[in-house]
């Protein structure tokens, strides 16, 4: 049919011809045949309507002619004219629904733009699918580690499978720089110089790194990341060959990387501004920590055969080794390694979100369908005069197609200001992966595909009812208002769809809302607000820098000198681990009457510590002053330990071993608090005084404040305090109630909050639009109903009855899929079960009161309907 | 009203069968539209009357599918009106249907004297 298709096309050019041509072949039918019908004797007045009448009608056959040659694209213009018309008549729905699959779309395609550049968009490589991290595999523990043995990295550089085999490290070095101004740590990343060949990633300006680099002593090279470049250097091409001074020696500029190159870090927040060469000394065999190694495999070999060559190297070499001693790996593809924690996290989001503009096709559908009962008359009309049901559903899908598209457009503008809104409140934890986040083809592509899906769910089914109108029953009963006409306009299927993926959402708010808040209201032990910390980043005091133990005194008396001397500041205390910081490993105790040592929470702490945080003395008494003056003699315990150790007796007076170092007693005891992270129970605990001069963590101590306001320009003074005892150290500044322990529960419970309370508002304007809509129907209804003595109340019941009902078997269908799927919540949830209870029976109250106040006011006003008005109406 | 009701012969044609006839009685060579009509009429002597309404938008599709072609011509009373000439492509077809035709009359006739 594809000539057919083309001769149409072409009749489009010579259509007046053509119109004319057939006038002219009908005039000369009826000439002719008026001429023979005078032949047999006909006058020549009853000849000619002898002709027409049996020619039937002319301007029929003229239009059928005409609908031969019109093609799918005159239809579809009368259609969208059509549409336009009637957008213009019903401007409110018109106006909703847009909005509402603009919103949908909008939340979409924001999501959808994390999720692509996160999980799906290929890495920024050439060939990214070959690039592999070679992983150490722990059986026992069916986990992988990093670090790799450099007899290893040695084995598999040689290795048939790999085009190249690089170490990286994904988190960064701190490379001290000597600048004018003062020296900082510069955020470098060390790499083996073939990196960038593992990589294929381009070098900008200069050279990339030579083998010889590798070696100590050659490997005084630096490569610059196009942002330093431009930060430092003003993006100054004469950089090249320049000598910087680092702590560690001269180091020269070799090049300068382009602006799209992307670090392969796990940590996406991640970019390193100078890369630095990896030297490894291939001849010492030194217990080395290992090596982070990334490969790219040759473009022949499958993954799996490149495993089989690793196998077989770590074969051969636990041949010779005992069982605990040996070794095996795993091939992990990058992408993989990247994103692997969080795809379920971020699909769970994806989900989620991509219920709103469902939630809103079925919305729109219902109302559609409930309309489709108003326009019963037009269409049956319609159809009566020679409409083909195709040609019908065609206009109603247009019409859907058209609403989507303006949703979809307004949607993809929408999502320019979301988007930024979202990646503000995105925890870092789920910023994964190499790709920019942003609104690009491939996400337009997706928009674009679900408008037009969006167009087809919530048209499909309206189209195909209301092209099946009821011609006959139309004309028979002569108007649309008799019998069940506005009740039954709704599908009930679609109502209960859409309240039941409601309630999925409404629960997993409900939960995450819950554990957000248990989280806060979790009795840490001590107040989180006021209080805030200051340490380094990634660094401390180098013996360089701070070659005495007095110095490294000096420098945090100094600290805490400073800071204490802020008006606002009440009280500041020094702490080796800072609380809340996660979970720790400890130190070994060795605790009277028990053989080994105890792996126990062990804080060196100042003497202030106790008052900072808040803690209070149990029994016994606190660290003082006198007590940091030398190495530890006594110690102060927590309320478990005591529980744990000495049930039932008083541990004041013992003695325990701490760090394998320091004997000490036990002077006091203080209650507990969640020191390592809010989601923990508090663990047993020792507190010694900081005061042993050999202590190294000295060099890296954190400070506690309690300031005496919340006021932001106190934090800013104790930031500028604290920079200023040290202008070469990189110093943070961390607010408590920021802490990064909220942040992740905080964005899941808001996230899906916002999502839930938009599909239960679009539930309860469906429930209101419909309810509205049936009362509009059956004035005439209510008014005998009136008329005969009907209450308002029975009334109200009766146009309740039915979408609230219908509402209610939605949200029970929905709460029985919900208990299927907030298991997928899993750890996202804390202190309240997949499966809680109360937030199911306190989300389907809450939910079917907000839908039966929704049918309840448009309800109401079916009372209001004058018995008199209504039936004259007739 | 599509239909011409007070021709109560033949006239409403077996859907399909109109294709049939029109091809027919082109194959022996070109033909205006009321030439078309008059023709099939004598032929099956007043029994089958082309319904207008419909003889033109068939003649029409049929264009559009390749069967005939229209081209100006000159009457016999040297008038200047569109005449339909059959194609390669009709002639097959015409031979395609009538084969489907004998099929079914074949067949109906069979189910009719079945008792």
């Amino acid at each position: 049919m594809i000539g057919s298709g083309i001769r149409k096309l072409l009749s489009r050019f010579s259509r007046a011809r053509m119109e004319e041509q057939t006038e002219d072949e009908i005039r000369f039918h009826l000439e002719m045949e008026a001429q023979a019908n005078q032949a047999r004797g006909m006058t020549a007045e009853d000849a000619r309507r002898a002709a027409r009448m049996d020619f039937g009608g002319e301007a029929q056959t003229r239009e059928t002619v005409r609908d031969v040659y019109s093609t799918l694209l005159d239809s579809l213009l009368q259609d969208i004219r059509y549409s336009f018309v009637l957008f213009r008549r019903n401007r409110g729905f018109t106006l909703a629904a847009i909005i509402t699959l603009a919103l949908g779309i909008s939340a979409a395609t924001s999501i959808f733009s994390v999720v692509d550049a996160t999980l799906f968009r290929p890495l920024p490589y050439p060939q990214p699918d070959r690039l592999v991290r070679i992983m150490g595999w722990s059986p026992e523990k069916a986990s992988y580690y990093e670090g790799i043995s450099k007899d290893y990295f040695a084995a598999f550089r040689e290795a048939q499978s790999f085009e190249g085999v690089s170490a990286y490290t994904w988190y960064p070095s701190l490379p001290i720089l000597y600048n004018p101004g003062g020296a900082e740590n510069v955020v470098g990343a060390t790499v083996s110089p073939n990196l960038l060949r593992t990589l294929a990633a381009p070098v900008l300006y200069g050279r990339d790194f030579r083998s010889e680099e590798e070696t100590y002593g050659n490997d005084k090279a630096v490569m610059l990341t196009y942002g330093s470049w431009q930060k430092r250097f003003g993006g100054d091409l004469n950089v090249i060959g320049r000598s910087l001074p680092f702590a560690d020696g001269q180091r020269t500029i070799i090049g300068v990387l382009p602006a799209d190159f992307r670090y392969p870090s796990l940590l996406s927040a991640f970019m390193p501004e100078m890369l630095i060469p990896f030297p490894v000394d291939w001849t010492r065999a030194s217990s080395d920590p290992g090596y982070y190694l990334l490969a790219r495999l040759k473009p022949e070999v499958r993954l799996s055969e490149a495993q089989a060559e690793v196998d077989l190297i770590s074969g051969r070499n636990n041949q010779s080794l005992p069982q605990n001693q040996r070794v095996s790996f795993r091939l992990l593809p990058l992408q993989e390694h990247l994103v692997k924690y969080k795809r379920t996290a971020l699909l769970l989001l994806f989900g989620a979100i991509m219920c709103l503009p469902l939630i809103g096709c079925l919305n729109i559908s219902n109302m559609l369908l409930a309309r489709g009962l108003a326009r019963r008359q037009e269409l049956g009309i319609r159809i009566a005069l020679g409409a083909g049901r195709t040609r019908l559903a065609r206009q109603l899908l247009t019409e859907s197609l058209l609403l989507s598209l303006a949703g979809g457009a307004l949607g993809v503008l929408l999502s320019f200001w979301m988007l930024p809104l979202l990646l503000a409140q995105l925890p870092s934890t789920l910023r994964l992966g190499l790709n920019d986040i942003a609104i690009d083809g491939r996400v337009l592509l997706f928009s674009l595909g679900l408008t037009l899906a969006a167009a087809l769910i919530h048209g499909l089914w309206p189209a195909w009812s209301g092209s099946r109108a009821d011609v006959a029953g139309f004309l028979r009963k002569g108007d649309s208002r008799g019998g069940r006409v506005g009740a039954g306009g709704f599908k009930p299927a679609l109502l209960i769809a859409e309240s039941a993926l409601a309630m999925v959402l409404l629960v997993g708010a409900g939960l995450l809302i819950n554990s957000f808040l248990r989280l806060g209201a979790l009795p840490v032990g001590f107040r989180t607000d006021n209080l805030c910390r200051v340490g380094f980043l990634y660094s401390s005091l180098t013996e360089k820098r701070y070659p005495s133990v007095q110095s490294v005194l000096d420098y945090n008396r100094n600290m805490m000198d400073r800071i204490g001397a802020i008006a606002g500041v009440a009280e500041v205390a020094a702490v080796d681990y800072p609380p809340l910081r996660g979970d720790r490993i400890g130190a070994p105790v060795v605790v009277p009457g028990l053989p080994d040592a105890q792996r126990l929470d062990v804080r060196h702490v100042t003497a202030e510590y106790f008052a900072v945080i808040g803690m209070n003395c149990i029994s016994g008494r606190l660290l003082t002053a006198q007590d940091e003056a030398s190495a530890p003699r006594v110690a102060v315990i927590n309320a478990s330990m005591g529980r744990r150790y000495w049930p039932g007796r008083s541990p004041l007076g013992q003695t325990i071993v701490v760090d394998k170092k320091w004997t000490v007693q036990i002077v006091g005891v203080v209650q507990d608090v969640r020191e390592q992270s809010v989601q923990t129970d508090p663990q047993p605990g020792v507190y010694v005084p900081l005061g042993d001069p050999d202590y190294p963590k000295l060099r890296s101590l954190t400070f506690i404040i309690r300031t005496t306001t919340g006021n932001p320009a106190v934090y800013r003074a104790i930031a500028q305090q604290a920079r200023a005892a040290d202008v070469r150290q990189v110093i943070e500044v961390t607010r408590y109630s920021d802490a990064v322990a909220f942040r992740t529960p905080r964005f899941y419970a808001i996230l899906f909050g916002i999502c839930s309370a938009f599909a239960v508002t679009l539930v309860a304007i469906g429930i209101a639009g419909i309810t509205a809509y049936s009362v509009s129907q059956r004035t005439f209804e209510i008014g005998v109903r009136l008329a005969l003595g009907a209450r308002p109340r029975q009334v109200i019941f009766m146009f309740m009855r039915r979408s609230v009902f219908t509402v209610a078997a939605g949200l029970v269908a929905g709460a029985a899929a919900a208990l299927l799927a907030t298991r997928m919540l899993g750890d996202l949830l804390f202190g309240v079960k997949p499966k809680d209870p109360l937030t199911f029976t306190v989300m389907l109250v809450f939910f079917l009161a907000i839908a039966s106040a929704a049918a309840y006011l448009p309800a109401r006003n079916a009372t209001r309907v004058d018995p008199m008005t209504a039936l004259r109406a007739e | 009203m599509r239909r011409n009701t007070t021709t109560k012969t033949g006239a409403d044609l077996l859907q399909g069968t109109l294709d049939l006839l029109i091809l027919k009685t082109l194959a022996p060579g070109p033909m205006h539209g009321w030439g078309i009509s008059r023709r099939i009429r004598q032929i099956s002597e007043e029994f089958l009357r082309v319904n207008q309404g419909s003889l033109y938008p068939a003649l029409h599709r049929m264009v559009l599918k390749g069967w005939i072609v229209s081209e100006e011509g000159l009457t016999d009373s040297r008038r200047r009106v569109r005449f339909y000439r059959l194609t390669a492509a009709g002639r097959r077809r015409l031979g395609e249907e009538m084969r489907d035709w004998d099929q079914m009359v074949v067949a109906i006739g069979s189910v009719l004297k079945a008792t």
